[in-house]
């Protein structure tokens, strides 16, 4: 197993612990996925499959990893809760749906938590170099792939290899939905933005702090496209990530095609099923 | 002219261990209201940090100071351990009154379940229980140690003139 692996395991009650390991001890592949559903059976994510354990989650079992993961002080990750995902401190992002509680069309909160999706990062081996190549030679790059595929690690192995050592940039990290900074490990010239809307924080940024580089995670909206499009006009490189399952389906989504098509963009990587 | 010396020896041996008897009863009593008012203190300090900064429990026990709750070994092992399998032997720390350890073994367990506004009101709730308590042991303490002061020391001199 690997480290995230174990990490993730350990926020598991021994009898749920027990069993994913001994389950998903006969695949070659790693877990990137460990889903716990209110009275119904686990299951895990393993080389893109779907595993059912025979074994039933039960409600308390599942307020236990809970407050493991939130080191008991649910309270204290309230705001990403209503976002739907729990980030912790090793870079494992947890799905969380339950009842959520509206007030004036807003959730207010999310009760009775009963599905937990545990993402276990999933590292593409040299992927981050090779961005980094393409960085170089490009410098604005789109990434693009479906859900689960590692964007999001890739920018966080990225982070750390554009801001650091000999030829170090200056760089934004726009971390909305709080996803990008944990983890990251070691990284100079970097200023993080931790929450911030993603037009108000890239806007920011260029505005105070000057960078080189700014990197967000998930652009989609009207107001991504105009705040990465005034960045562009300032000579600030952007390295953003998108969701698709193919180039055609990126350029559906008119914002993201607004933004190729204005040149923004230097490359367009897009990651597949294998990883490439 | 030995046994007169002796048995006043004797006397003032039993009549100063009752006294020291009494004031060690007098004393447990005290710790027993300390113990009650440092637990106080850590509520509201739980309180007001997740009510005004929203920290997780474990900063919060990071940051926070009491003496007694360091020497009883309570906040060592809420740091090491966390609060909630710490209240599984909280009966190990405290030597307080019963009924206020249940409530606070109840705030332990319970503590960090909820969100923000659920969090406040348990600290709340939980504070003014044991501030009740508490009162009850202060003019508890008042009473017993009168007694405490008389009683050990009246029945020391009682067997000093029975056996003098």
């Amino acid at each position: 197993m690997t480290s995230e692996e174990k990490i993730a395991v350990g926020y598991l009650p021994p009898r749920l612990a027990e069993r994913v390991v001994r389950d998903s001890a006969v695949y070659n592949s790693g877990i990137s996925e460990i889903r716990l559903r209110v009275g119904r059976k686990m299951s895990l994510t393993i080389g893109g499959k779907n595993v059912i354990c025979d074994m039933i989650c039960e409600g308390g079992e599942i307020s236990q990893t809970v407050s493991k993961i939130c080191k008991g002080s649910l309270y204290s990750h309230s705001d990403s809760i209503r976002d739907g995902v729990i980030t912790t401190e090793y870079g494992i992002r947890v799905g969380v749906a339950g009842y959520a509680v509206m007030n004036h069309g807003r959730i207010e909160c999310v009760r009775d938590i009963s599905s937990l999706n545990i993402r276990i990062p999933h590292r593409v081996k040299g992927a981050a170099d090779k961005v980094f190549g393409l960085v170089n030679k490009y410098g604005s790059v789109l990434i693009y792939s479906l859900p689960g595929m590692g964007k999001t690690t890739i920018l966080r192995e990225l982070i750390p290899l554009l801001s650091s050592g000999e030829g170090a940039r200056r760089v934004s990290v726009i971390d909305s939905r709080l996803e990008l900074a944990a983890g990251i490990g070691e990284g100079e010239l970097v200023d993080i933005f931790s929450g911030y809307p993603r037009d108000i924080a890239i806007t920011q940024s260029i505005r105070t702090m000057s960078p080189e580089y700014i990197i967000c995670d998930e652009i989609s909206d009207q107001s991504d496209t105009a705040a990465i499009l005034s960045a562009h006009a300032a000579g600030v490189k952007v390295i953003a990530t998108a969701h698709a399952a193919d180039k055609d389906g990126l350029m559906k989504n008119k914002n993201i095609s607004s933004l190729v098509e204005s040149g923004v963009f230097g490359y367009i990587y897009g990651i597949g099923e294998d990883g490439e | 002219m030995n046994d007169i010396i002796l048995k006043f020896f004797g006397a003032a041996v039993l009549l100063a261990a009752s006294f020291f008897l009494g004031a060690s009863m007098i004393r447990d009593e005290r710790g027993k209201i300390d113990e009650a008012c440092s637990i106080l203190d850590l509520i509201k300090y739980i309180k007001d940090n997740i009510e005004h900064f929203v920290k997780p429990l474990p900063d919060i026990f990071a940051s926070y100071n009491n003496s007694v709750l360091e020497k009883n070994g309570f906040l060592t092992s809420v740091r090491e351990n966390g609060i909630h399998l710490t209240a599984e032997k909280i009966e190990d720390y405290f030597h307080t009154d019963s009924e206020l350890l249940s409530i606070f073994g109840d705030f332990c367990r319970s503590i960090g379940g909820g969100y923000k506004d659920d969090e406040v009101r348990l600290c709340s709730y939980t504070a003014n229980q044991i501030e009740k308590r508490i009162e009850k042991m202060r003019d508890d303490y008042s009473s017993r140690s009168k007694l405490y002061r008389t009683i050990p020391p009246l029945f020391a001199l009682s067997v000093v003139l029975i056996l003098v």
